[in-house]
């Protein structure tokens, strides 16, 4: 109930969609039948299906076990089969007798080969087609087999075999156990075979076939799709029946919760991961026998079928039941929430103003006893509602109108054209006979009018019609006083009425104060043609009016007074707009002059100093842009330079403020030049100078220029002073990138220069490229380049542009270092560059005929390391073409120049020196070549006679004279080998190793060279072989030289190794072309790094090696240089600690000898 | 109806209350006192494979930690100065212990290197006659008029015990130096078999495809120590608790790779991955049958295997003096660990 008391107009009352459905009744109440419904369901469900699922697995697991049992018979009864079998092969005393009399070497004892047959024959005698065993052999007691129903078994020594103890001690079973020769797990039956006194002489056992009992367990009826029975032995947790499934090897470790229970004697069941690590249901058990687990299991997904079919239902089955409750209670929660929504509908309807509706009563429960109460109320809220309608109607008719005079003034934003509209509309909404507006005079003393409705108003206005604030009279001078609104209902009665004569019928008047704040505007006064006319409530809807009028004029004034300023700034906004949007200096001086629309200025001009004004004044001054009225431009070019000297006005500029000129004439009296180039050149009468100040610095002037008399006024000067401000940083930074960009030209060519000296080695042809592009890429008249003679006094010219520099060349001109009136050599001696900017003005110029247009030119000494070799000359057809920018400019290309010139000298001088090295080198080989000569030919006399010493031809020697001579022969011997190396090395080295190539029979060679060292092989006690793959056909070659090459390397080889063998092997590859000669050993071997340095001179695998090993090191170079030379390839393969391979290839001699290498 | 709301709100709640459970941690943890672990240098015998997973496991799995060791593998095969000799780096002390076969370590024994075995890692030689199968060698006397390559060294004398024991004469088969540690002279026919690892060769031959027949010296009663585990003389007489901790927590780990193998070379594959998973995984498989032959206890020595070693090297005058061959090993430590843990 409480909700419907709240009064129409506030915050209303929610219509039932506005309630959130959790709240709402009819979702309440299905919500509750659901759970009702959906409780008793889920519990009954949840135990049926758990009992399903208990049921379920007791069943399965009742299945396995009883597998279980039934498996574990089997293999009782499979152990006993065999045991019998056993048994039964020996209690055949024929059988018995043979095993005997065979171990004891009985005479006529049988053959092996018969008790071999005996035992096949044994196994095989129950005739099955899966016999029990698969082997039945004979051991002695010392464990060696002496027969075995497998030949191939006999001789092998079974004493440290698992069963071997068991099996002496009496009849023995052997679990399973992994036999490490058949790779399988092997379980054995054994007797032992007891002679004539009753002593065991033997053992015979039987090697069970498992296969057998592979096939109980893969019987596996009943045991569904998934279901396997299995056993893991103890014996590495290998699988000792095969799995039901396909990838699971037999010989490798298995581990799940059942085997590792089963194998720790655990009997029992559970659901865990098999090995395929998918969970099943399973029952292990442990089988001491065997001393395996036995595993029966079966995939629980298979097993909990049924269980799952049980959930699928249960699930359907509570979808179902939730739908049939949420269906039923929809329609009772309906039922019951309608009514209740309707009227709250209807309450909803009415709280929003539509009295006029009634709930329907349909029920006759407490909603239909609720409706009514309703109505019955709602009918007592419209009456109410009815009276209060009229009087609202009419104050809101007032409001109305004020709001609409006071929202049409406020669209006005002239002052008068509002008070106007004001008054006008006043008269006519309100039905009066007249109205107007007084305004406060800025005194504050007089009321004026301001505007006043129809032809009165206007002649009133025109009369200027003042009231003073003090008269005690006045109505409206009472209501500007008093700030309060005054009404008089009959002004005929009113003591200070004074009747005006345009206005002959006024009989009431309301006068309201206009007030802002606490300051008086003005009075609004209005007057009606009847007595009476005005009620407090006019006078507070006119008081209202009043307030918003003064606003608007308040408004109004503040408007007129902004928009001239606003106009002011819009012109300086949009002229700097476009400066900002100047890309070039002459757009932004358009941009300025433009934007100001200041007719008198006819030209302007940005003149830059050479240098910011500072503490050092500008040099120069240089015309950079212009802008014309016309267009046309001035007489005097862009890039003139003028002297700043020449110049004494710019001496009176100020970088803070324009300078006005107004009469060129007259002020520039003093400065002759600046009025001659204005006054007589440009025609400039009157200008105005603007400073250009930039991040602080001065960098130039503006000046706006007129051919007449005339004058900016101040507003003017300031308006493009405020832009000129503006403007400077783009000036600034419009400089900088054309400076920017003319300075990446130069350097781009002074870094082309280098490119192209960088790649001429030679002096004159770089030049000549150097001035070609010098003069082409700064766009110059001439250019040309000197250079220093040796005596260091005469600069001549080297390189000239062009035909002219061709001529001056051809007639071979130089210039004293000390001329004193050359620039050339002026920049020569000062070590500086040096400038003519008017070849004319200097004294003793003597004009080139060659070169007449010659008007400024720059001289840069080309330096380096100090010391001047030459100068680069440039020359241009204008004055003043270069500064000081340019002499840094060309100095940095002239650094370049003189590096390159120095370089390519140096190249020159380096190539001589390469040169004579070379020569140098070949003089050492063909001394060192020499020298081995001169020294091998004495060292042969002591060599030979020492052997003389040793052979006893000069007598016998005492026993330490021998040991001497000894040393002596084999120090002779080993500084002759080192000789012979270095000489063929130097033979090599020096071109002079003459080959005399021809068909040469390797096999020879092999066979001498392996003749040669076989006596070192023996000495070491190594084997050294020869081995030939097929007929090796002829080679072309030196047989001297191959004969060394394959030397070296047995050599090498047998110095190597310790124990083993040397072989070379000789073959062929590459389709037959080639012969490949191999030799390989067993010897310490090398690793991958030994053999990178393997073939460099003086190289040995390390130093304990070469103590061991002896040798210069020099065989293998000598070995490689001697391959090549016969066009072949030598390669080394080898391991660390397993030996070596080196192998070479050589050509196949043909007809048609190749040419000599 | 407030009242209403709120009571069947609560009827649901209660529905649905569940029954929070607070399960109170102990904190178990131990507050052991840390003792600085004592810090053992292992020389592997080869570079970083299956072989030596026994210590990789025992590291992974806290073995060494259990004994308070901390045991740090120096990588063998061939360095910088050519082949690590395990038997140099314990006798220098660079390597308190390391691995080596049995004739080597007799061997260094004989020329005084004071080397002691205190284990084995497997109990039977992977050393075969390989050949294939379509060769039918099933016996030694199968290898008459065949050609036989048996590498110098230990190898040919197992070969030509194997050849004595089985009264074949010598001449009588065609034996030459095995100079190549490839398969392919087996593979392209040069020779009729081979004498090799089972574990190497063999495996690498199934790899190959071929199907590959093994004659197992051991099983002619004719076997050696490949890996024996040992250390100096002076360690086992003034350090046997450290000795005894080191051998304990490595057949630790050695039992862990007989129980999973995968494990095993997942672990080893953490010390070189460039190894190939698979090709390890096949050669443990077939080594782990002889580091725990049936019926044995792991890591343990047979005094008549070393009596039949060192017959053998003195027999072929491969030894530079005479020695007391019980003394080249000891049992002690095994029979203390075993004796203190009976055997699973």
């Amino acid at each position: 109930m409480s909700m419907i008391e709240h009064s129409p107009g506030s915050t209303g009352i929610p219509a039932s969609g506005a309630i959130p459905f959790w709240r709402q009744l009819r979702w309440n109440l299905i919500a509750f039948a659901i759970l009702l419904t959906l409780i008793p369901v889920l519990v009954v469900g949840i135990f049926v299906l758990q009992q399903t699922r208990t049921q379920t697995l007791n069943q399965i697991n009742y299945q396995l076990e009883s597998v279980t049992t039934l498996k574990q018979n089997q293999i009782a009864r499979w152990l006993n089969t065999s045991n019998q079998v056993m048994d039964i092969f020996l209690s055949n005393t024929k059988n018995s007798n043979l095993l005997v009399n065979f171990t004891i070497g009985a005479p006529g004892q049988a053959s092996p080969e018969f008790v071999n047959e005996t035992l096949l024959t044994g196994i095989n005698a129950q005739g099955e087609a899966d016999p029990a065993f698969k082997e039945f052999f004979l051991y002695d007691l010392s464990g060696k087999i002496i027969a075995s129903s497998e030949n191939s078994q006999v001789g092998k020594i079974v004493n440290r075999q698992p069963y071997f103890a068991g099996s002496l001690a009496g009849n023995y079973v052997q679990s399973p156990y992994y036999d490490i020769s058949t790779t399988e797990l092997t379980m054995l039956v054994s007797r032992p075979v007891a002679g004539a006194n009753g002593a065991t002489v033997a053992i015979i056992a039987g090697r069970l076939n498992l296969t057998t009992l592979g096939n109980i367990m893969t019987e596996r009826s009943g045991l569904g799709d998934t279901g396997e029975t299995y056993l893991v032995s103890i014996e590495n947790n290998y699988l000792l029946t095969p799995s039901r499934f396909t990838g699971h090897d037999s010989n490798r470790a298995y581990h799940t919760e059942g085997i590792d229970k089963a194998l720790s004697g655990e009997n029992g069941s559970g659901t865990y991961d098999d090995y395929r690590s998918i969970s099943v249901i399973g029952v292990y058990r442990w089988i001491p026998e065997l001393k395996a687990a036995f595993l029966a299991e079966v995939d629980e997904s298979e097993a909990l079928v049924l269980y799952n079919q049980t959930l699928t239902f249960g699930t359907i089955s509570i979808v179902v039941a939730a739908i049939i409750a949420t269906l039923v209670a929809l329609y009772y929660a309906t039922r019951v929430s309608r009514p209740i929504t309707t009227l709250t509908n209807i309450a909803s309807r009415i709280a929003g103003g539509d009295l006029s509706q009634r709930a329907k009563v349909r029920e006759r429960n407490e909603i239909g006893l609720l409706a009514s109460t309703f109505n019955s109320m709602t009918d007592q809220v419209q009456d109410l509602v009815g009276t209060l309608e009229d009087r609202v109607n009419a104050r809101t008719r007032d409001l109305q109108i004020v709001a609409n005079v006071s929202k049409s003034a406020t669209t006005i934003l002239n002052l008068d054209d509002l008070l106007q509209a004001v008054v006008d509309l006043t008269k006519q909404s309100f039905d009066l006979y007249h109205a107007h507006i007084y305004l406060l005079d800025e005194a504050g003393e007089d009321l004026v009018l301001a505007s006043g409705a129809g032809e009165p108003g206007r002649i009133m206005k025109a009369q200027g019609r003042r009231i003073v604030l003090n008269n005690p009279n006045s109505l409206v001078a009472r209501a500007g006083r008093t700030r309060k609104g005054v009404i008089e209902n009959d002004v005929t009665l009113a003591s200070d009425f004074l009747p005006n004569p345009l206005l002959p019928n006024t009989k009431s008047e309301l006068a309201v104060p206009m007030v802002l704040g606490d300051r008086l505007i003005g009075v609004l006064d209005v007057q009606a043609d009847t007595a009476n006319r005005f009620t407090d409530e006019d006078g507070a809807v006119q008081t209202s009016l009043a307030d918003q009028i003064a606003i608007a004029v308040q408004n109004a004034i503040s408007f007129q007074t902004t928009q001239s300023a606003l106009e002011q700034t819009e012109i300086l906004y949009a002229g700097s707009e476009r400066v900002n949007r100047s890309h070039t200096l002459s757009e932004v001086l358009a941009a300025l002059i433009e934007s100001t629309a200041l007719k008198q200025v006819e030209r302007a001009t940005i003149l830059f100093f050479d240098r910011p004004w500072g503490e050092e004044l500008p040099l120069s001054i240089i015309r950079t842009a212009e802008w014309s009225k016309d267009g046309s431009p001035s007489p005097i070019p862009l890039g003139t330079v003028y002297p700043a000297e020449q110049f004494p006005i710019l001496h009176s500029f100020k970088r803070d403020e324009p300078l006005i000129i107004g009469d060129v004439a007259n002020d520039l009296i003093n400065d002759s030049n600046a009025r001659h180039v204005l006054l007589d050149i440009l025609q400039v009468r009157s200008m105005v100078i603007y400073p250009v100040v930039t991040n602080d610095q001065w960098i130039g002037i503006i000046a706006a220029e007129s051919s007449e008399l005339t004058s900016l006024n101040d507003e003017q000067v300031r308006h493009i002073s405020t832009l000129v401000t503006q403007a400077a940083n783009v000036i600034g930074n419009i400089q900088l990138v054309e400076q920017t960009q003319k300075r990446a030209t130069e350097l781009q060519t002074v870094a082309q220069v280098s490119a192209a000296a960088t790649m001429v080695l030679e002096v004159e042809p770089l030049l000549q490229s150097v001035v070609d592009l010098t003069k082409e890429s700064f766009d110059l008249y001439h250019a040309h380049i000197y250079l220093m003679d040796n005596t260091g006094e005469n600069l001549v010219l080297t390189a000239g542009a062009g035909e002219p520099g061709r001529i001056m060349k051809e007639q071979g001109r130089s210039i004293s270092v000390n001329q004193q009136n050359s620039l050339v050599a002026r920049a020569a001696r000062n070590r500086d560059g040096a400038i003519a900017n008017d070849v004319t003005q200097e004294p003793n110029f003597l004009p080139n005929p060659l070169l007449p247009d010659t008007r400024s030119e720059m001289a840069i000494p080309l330096i380096v390391a100090d010391q001047v070799i030459g100068v680069l000359d440039v020359q241009a057809n204008t004055t003043n073409r270069f500064t000081a920018d340019d002499v840094s400019i060309q100095s940095t290309l002239a650094d370049q120049i003189a590096v390159a010139v120095q370089n390519a000298r140096a190249f020159k001088v380096t190539q001589e020196t390469a040169e004579r090295l070379r020569e140098v080198d070949r003089l050492k080989s063909q001394f060192l070549a020499n020298m081995s000569h001169e020294l091998r030919t004495p060292l042969n006399s002591i060599i030979g006679y020492a052997e003389v010493l040793l052979d006893g031809i000069d007598g016998d020697l005492t026993d330490e004279a021998v040991e001497d001579v000894q040393a002596i022969h084999g120090g002779g011997k080993h500084l002759l080998t080192i000789i012979n190396d270095i000489l063929d090395l130097a033979k090599i080295e020096a071109g002079q190793m003459f080959m005399d190539r021809q068909e040469a029979n390797l096999n020879q060679v092999v066979d001498e060279v392996v003749n040669t060292c076989q006596i070192l092989a023996k000495n070491k006690d190594i084997g050294l072989n020869i081995e030939t793959d097929g007929d090796i056909p002829s080679v072309f070659g030196d047989p001297i030289r191959l004969k060394q090459i394959i030397f070296n390397l047995v050599n090498n080889s047998i110095k190597f190794t310790e124990k083993g063998n040397v072989t070379v092997n000789l073959g062929m590859m590459n389709d037959n072309n080639q012969v490949v000669v191999a030799v390989h050993d067993s010897g310490m071997g090398m690793t991958g790094e030994d053999i990178t340095g393997l073939f460099q001179q003086f190289h040995q695998v390390d130093g304990s090696a070469t103590r061991r090993a002896g040798g210069t090191g020099l065989g293998l170079v000598i070995t490689r240089h001697l391959v090549h030379m016969h066009e072949g390839e030598i390669h080394v393969e080898s391991e660390k600690g397993t030996g070596s391979t080196f192998w070479f290839t050589l050509p196949v001699y043909t007809n048609q000898p190749r040419q000599r290498a | 109806m407030q009242t209403k709301r709120s009571f069947h709100l609560a009827a649901v709640a209660a529905t649905f209350a569940g029954i929070l459970l607070l399960t109170g941690c102990g904190n178990n943890a131990q507050s052991a006192t840390p003792v600085a672990p004592d810090t053992i240098n292992y020389q592997m015998g080869w570079v970083h494979e299956y072989s030596s997973a026994p210590f990789y496991m025992a590291i992974a799995n806290g073995h060494y930690a259990k004994e308070n060791l901390d045991v740090k593998l120096s990588v063998g095969g061939f360095g910088e100065k050519g082949y690590i000799d395990p038997i140099e780096q314990v006798v220098s002390g660079a390597a308190d212990f390391s691995e080596v076969n049995v004739f080597s370590l007799l061997q260094a024994r004989a020329d005084g290197k004071p080397v002691v075995a205190i284990g084995t890692l497997n109990q039977r030689s992977p050393f075969a006659i390989i050949s294939l199968a379509d060769k039918n060698i099933l016996r030694p006397q199968d290898l008459v008029g065949k050609t036989v390559a048996v590498s110098d060294g230990g190898a040919a004398l197992q070969y030509q015990a194997l050849i004595r024991s089985q009264a074949i004469e010598a001449s009588a088969v065609n034996q030459v130096v095995r100079t190549s540690f490839g398969i392919d002279p087996l593979v392209n026919g040069e020779v009729d078999a081979f004498g090799g690892w089972i574990i190497n060769e063999g495996v690498a031959l199934q790899e190959s495809g071929a199907k590959p027949n093994f004659l197992l010296l051991s099983d002619y009663g004719i076997d050696t120590y490949d890996l024996l585990i040992f250390t100096t003389e002076d360690m086992v007489a003034n350090h046997p608790d450290k000795v005894e901790r080191f051998l304990r927590a490595s057949l630790g780990g050695l039992q862990d790779v007989i129980d999973n193998p995968d494990k095993a070379i997942e672990t080893t594959l953490t010390y070189d991955n460039k190894l190939v998973a698979d090709e390890q995984l096949r050669r443990l498989n077939a080594f782990i049958p002889l580091i725990q032959p049936a019926g044995t206890q792991l890591g343990m020595m047979q005094p008549e295997v070393w009596q039949f070693n060192y017959q053998l090297l003195l027999d072929n005058h491969m030894l530079s003096a005479e020695q007391e061959v019980t003394k080249a090993y000891t049992l002690d430590f095994l029979n203390k660990i075993y004796s203190a843990k009976p055997a699973a």
